[in-house]
């Protein structure tokens, strides 16, 4: 091995907290990827923690300190002070290679007493293989060192039917994550995802986005409320779209007024909610000369739709509705259905839900994502499920619609239906969060994929380290330590917690026009 | 009998009497040889080491021992000889020899009867990891002590003879190997041999190193000589005086002293602001034909090897040394995990277990009482 290379040696520990000696200049990190070979194998190894070492006694070391600070004492010096004091990193084994196969098991044996260790280098990433319909999502990282050439590819198919959850904290590269994995997926027709994007900011109206990508025009698809640019569509549904389930676990509805709402429907289907507002009050609670309802429910239902679709009525009692998005004519009427249509074509749809407030953007993704489900569950009954592509819901604050509260003070809703069963119906959720740890822990560890970015906060960290696919007890100051645009991907799909770090979006768009440096070099999974 | 309680600590009361019994030194000299003069403690008779730019490569040599078994009629020991060379603060790689040497050691008590007359046989067998290292240990042969009568050799004596033996030994291949002309090789202690043997190993020693211009040196770290007017310390003395002076780095002359040592002692201060002094020696022969700037070089090379914060005024060198060659408690507990593994391979030396046991109760006894 060139002496060069070395970067520490192993002089102690335990399985999952190996000691190594830092050779001195080095600068471990932590997340540094570190190899020990061995005689038919080599092990990789991941920094988790770095502390001072030294050859002196603590007391001593005071004392000294106190001599240099206090006294002042000149003509003194540390002597050889790189090999007296030093950093001892601790390490946890990640998985063993073989050098004859390449095959990768996870590590049962320590590495050898005093072996010497070196960083992670391309080459020992050949195990690592891409095949099609994967998605890029970020070079492999060592602390903060990208390692030239070394890509991780993700099976799309997998990752999507088995739920994603993005966990991190304002400002570490949550959006750039998203746009890169929805850039990849535009490449194929595998995998079709909506993407309800609350901050308009996928798409790229006015900057580098997914609109960028060659085959856009194919498989993308964009709605906005206003002024759509060339080739999308206006974001428009007609209230007819909308039945009184798609309500449910969005706004807060006790049973009598969901009755009310499911009473209203029974009789006026699709044209319930203009009977609704428009039909007398005393026509709604009586059927057949029965008083089924309070006039109090009737006036509470029709306030809170009110606000949230911003439905009025105007002087001729015709409802009318004053948001972009809904409309009580005739306008989006198959707005729904073409929209599930694209995703189940495998294509990525963008719907650009900025200008609508919390519940009504949760409603539309709600109408789409159950027609979603209808058709994939009605798929599945035919027996013919195995021809559609993997579809995926992207939704941001994801508590909004899968925390805790919201699950055990509303209905069950559809996204913590997907969650639940999409995967045996092929349709998987995307879920970006700040916070982890209001998501129920069955929800959390049936998504099977973790997108680690950074995260300040003891709790959230201890919400996702116990819902990993690998083991990441010793992480968390990893996790902590985790710059903009570092993440650590835990996965069912991979056979250890990888740290990666994401590219820039604008630079795979500025890439993608120049083929040479479009070839992908490293494979991985 | 006085049942009256006492009203001071015994401690104090210790302290008393100690004060009281402690001569008060009002002597200007120190009396270290009854058939010579005292050596007189004036300002002229410290010298300032000055800075001369002097860094001569100093190879420190140190050694460790420990005991792993014992009884009255056998001992095993684990010994380590260890030497690194600086000049200045900068480290220099030996070229041929390794750095530390590590072998067990066995001695055997005989007794031999002649005549009626009893004496007492030590035979000392060595055991090094790697038997190329042989050649840099003594001959076991030399290793050899006999007592007459039943006396038994001092237990200290005996566990450190082996590894005594190979720092001589060592320390002249170190010199044959590593060093050149105005070099300088240092060992931890007084250049004072103690057994029989001893003498020839350091003379051999003391005769390359003459031919080749090598500069052996001794640094106790300890010394227990006094001065014989007032049993005083001479190295407290000595201190107390050059306090009254203005001296940053220095050393003071005190001679040869009585006995087998070979060395010219000095009594040193390598840095203006230690607190430590030290008992220092250059061999006599060497010593006496050097002029007093080769002296100062000498001295000044230490000075420059003794600037490290965590002992300033100790040669780093023998910081590292030490490090290097003490045998540690919990290493002991390794090797003795060793040693009784082998004993369990071989049943029949479980008689060696219970020779040892007549010695061992004691460390019973500490682990109920402790």
């Amino acid at each position: 091995m060139d002496e060069i290379e070395i970067v520490g040696q192993v002089i102690g520990g335990k399985i999952g907290d190996i000691i190594v000696r830092e050779k001195s200049g080095k600068n471990l990190e932590i997340g540094d990827l570190i190899v020990s070979e061995e005689e038919n194998s080599f092990l990789i190894l991941q920094a988790f923690a770095l502390e001072y070492g030294s050859q002196i006694e603590e007391r001593m070391q005071q004392m000294m300190s106190g001599v240099n600070l206090e006294q002042g004492v000149k003509d003194t010096e540390f002597y050889e002070p790189e090999f007296v004091n030093y950093v001892l990193a601790r390490v946890k084994a990640l998985a063993r290679v073989s050098n004859n196969d390449y095959k990768v098991t996870l590590p049962k044996t320590l590495p050898p007493f005093f072996n010497t260790l070196r960083l992670i280098k391309k080459d020992d990433l050949q195990f690592l293989k891409k095949s099609k319909e994967q998605i890029f999502v970020g070079n492999i990282r060592s602390g903060s060192k990208v390692i030239a050439d070394a890509e991780v590819w993700l099976n799309a198919e997998d990752i999507f039917s088995h739920h994603i959850l993005i966990p991190a904290t304002t400002g570490r590269g949550k959006s750039n994550l998203v746009k890169t994995i929805l850039w990849h997926l535009l490449d194929y027709n595998k995998v079709g995802v909506l993407v309800l994007d609350a901050h308009n900011e996928y798409y790229g109206i006015n900057s580098a986005g997914l609109k960028d990508h060659s085959n856009s025009r194919q498989n993308l698809v964009f709605y906005t409320p206003v002024n759509p640019p060339a080739g999308s569509n206006r974001l428009t549904v007609n209230l007819q779209s909308i039945r009184p389930e798609h309500f449910e676990g969005i706004i807060e509805l006790p049973e009598a007024q969901h009755q009310v709402l499911r009473n209203i429907y029974r009789t006026h289907r699709e044209n319930w909610i203009t009977a609704l507002f428009t039909t007398p009050v005393d026509g709604l609670t009586t059927q057949g000369g029965v008083q089924e309802f309070q006039e109090i429910s009737i006036f509470v239902v029709r306030r809170k739709l009110r606000l949230m679709m911003g439905l009025n009525i105007d002087e001729d009692n015709n409802l009318i509705s004053n948001n972009e998005v809904f409309d009580a004519t005739t306008k989006g009427l198959t707005t729904v259905n073409d929209i599930a249509k694209d995703v189940e074509a495998g294509k990525v749809v963008v719907l650009d839900t900025s200008r609508l407030g919390d519940e009504a953007e949760l409603l539309i993704g709600n109408i789409i994502a159950t027609k979603l489900f209808e058709e994939y569950k009605d798929s599945k009954a035919k027996g013919t499920l195995e021809r559609k592509p993997v579809a995926s819901v992207v939704i941001e604050e994801a508590p909004r619609v899968i925390g805790e509260d919201v699950l055990s003070s509303k209905n069950d809703n559809i996204y913590s239906t997907i969650a639940k069963e999409g995967r045996k119906f092929k349709i998987g959720l995307t879920a970006i969060t700040q916070l982890s740890s209001v998501i129920p822990r069955t929800i959390l560890a049936n998504m099977n994929t973790k997108i680690i970015l950074g995260n300040e906060m003891k709790q959230e960290r201890q919400a996702i380290i116990e819902s990993a696919s690998q083991d990441l007890s010793e992480d968390d100051r990893n996790i902590a330590s985790l710059d903009k645009g570092e993440a650590i991907i835990s996965s069912i799909f991979v056979p250890f917690a990888i740290p990666i770090k994401i590219p820039l979006f604008d630079d795979l768009v500025k890439r993608q026009g120049n083929p040479k440096q479009n070839q992908t070099k490293t494979k991985v999974f | 009998m006085d049942n009256t309680p006492k009203s001071s600590h015994p401690l104090e009361e210790l302290y008393e009497i100690l004060g009281e019994d402690l001569e008060e030194c009002t002597s200007d000299g120190l009396l270290i040889s009854e058939n010579e003069d005292p050596i007189p403690l004036t300002n002229d008779s410290f010298k300032e080491i000055k800075e001369s730019g002097a860094s001569r490569k100093i190879a420190f040599v140190d050694g460790g021992d420990g005991i792993l078994e014992e009884a009255p009629n056998f001992l095993i020991n684990i010994n380590r000889i260890y030497f690194s060379m600086f000049s200045g603060k900068k480290r220099i790689s030996p070229s041929t020899i390794k750095s530390r040497i590590e072998f067990f050691s066995s001695v055997v008590t005989k007794i031999l009867k002649e005549d009626s007359k009893i004496t007492v046989t030590y035979k000392t067998k060595l055991f090094p990891y790697d038997d190329q290292d042989r050649k840099l240990l003594p001959d076991e042969i030399d290793l050899e002590s006999t007592t007459e009568g039943a006396t038994i050799l001092e237990k200290g004596r005996i566990n450190s003879l082996s590894r005594r033996f190979a720092e001589w030994s060592f320390a002249k291949k170190i010199v044959e190997e590593e060093l050149e002309e105005g070099d300088i090789i240092v060992k931890d202690g007084a250049l004072q041999t103690g057994f029989k043997n001893e003498t020839r190993y350091a003379k051999e020693l003391y005769d390359i190193a003459m031919k080749k211009g090598v500069i052996v040196c001794g640094l106790a770290k300890a010394s227990r000589i006094i001065e014989l007017d007032c049993a005083e310390p001479i190295i407290a003395k000595v201190q107390q005086f050059s306090k009254k002076l203005n001296l940053g780095k220095w050393y003071f002359e005190v001679g040869n002293l009585p006995g087998d040592d070979m060395g010219f002692n000095l009594i040193t201060k390598f840095h203006q602001n230690s607190n430590h002094v030290f008992r220092f020696e250059i061999l006599t022969e060497q010593y006496n034909k050097m002029t007093d700037a080769e002296r100062n070089d000498v001295l000044e090379s230490f000075a420059n090897n003794s600037k490290d914060m965590a002992i300033i005024g100790y040669p780093y060198g023998f910081i590292d040394a030490d490090r290097f060659a003490q045998v540690r408690k919990n290493e002991l507990g390794m090797y003795k995990g060793l040693l009784i593994s082998q004993m369990a391979k071989h049943p029949e030396w479980k008689k060696l277990r219970s020779h040892s046991s007549s010695i061992k109760f004691h460390d019973k006894l500490n682990r109920v009482t402790s």
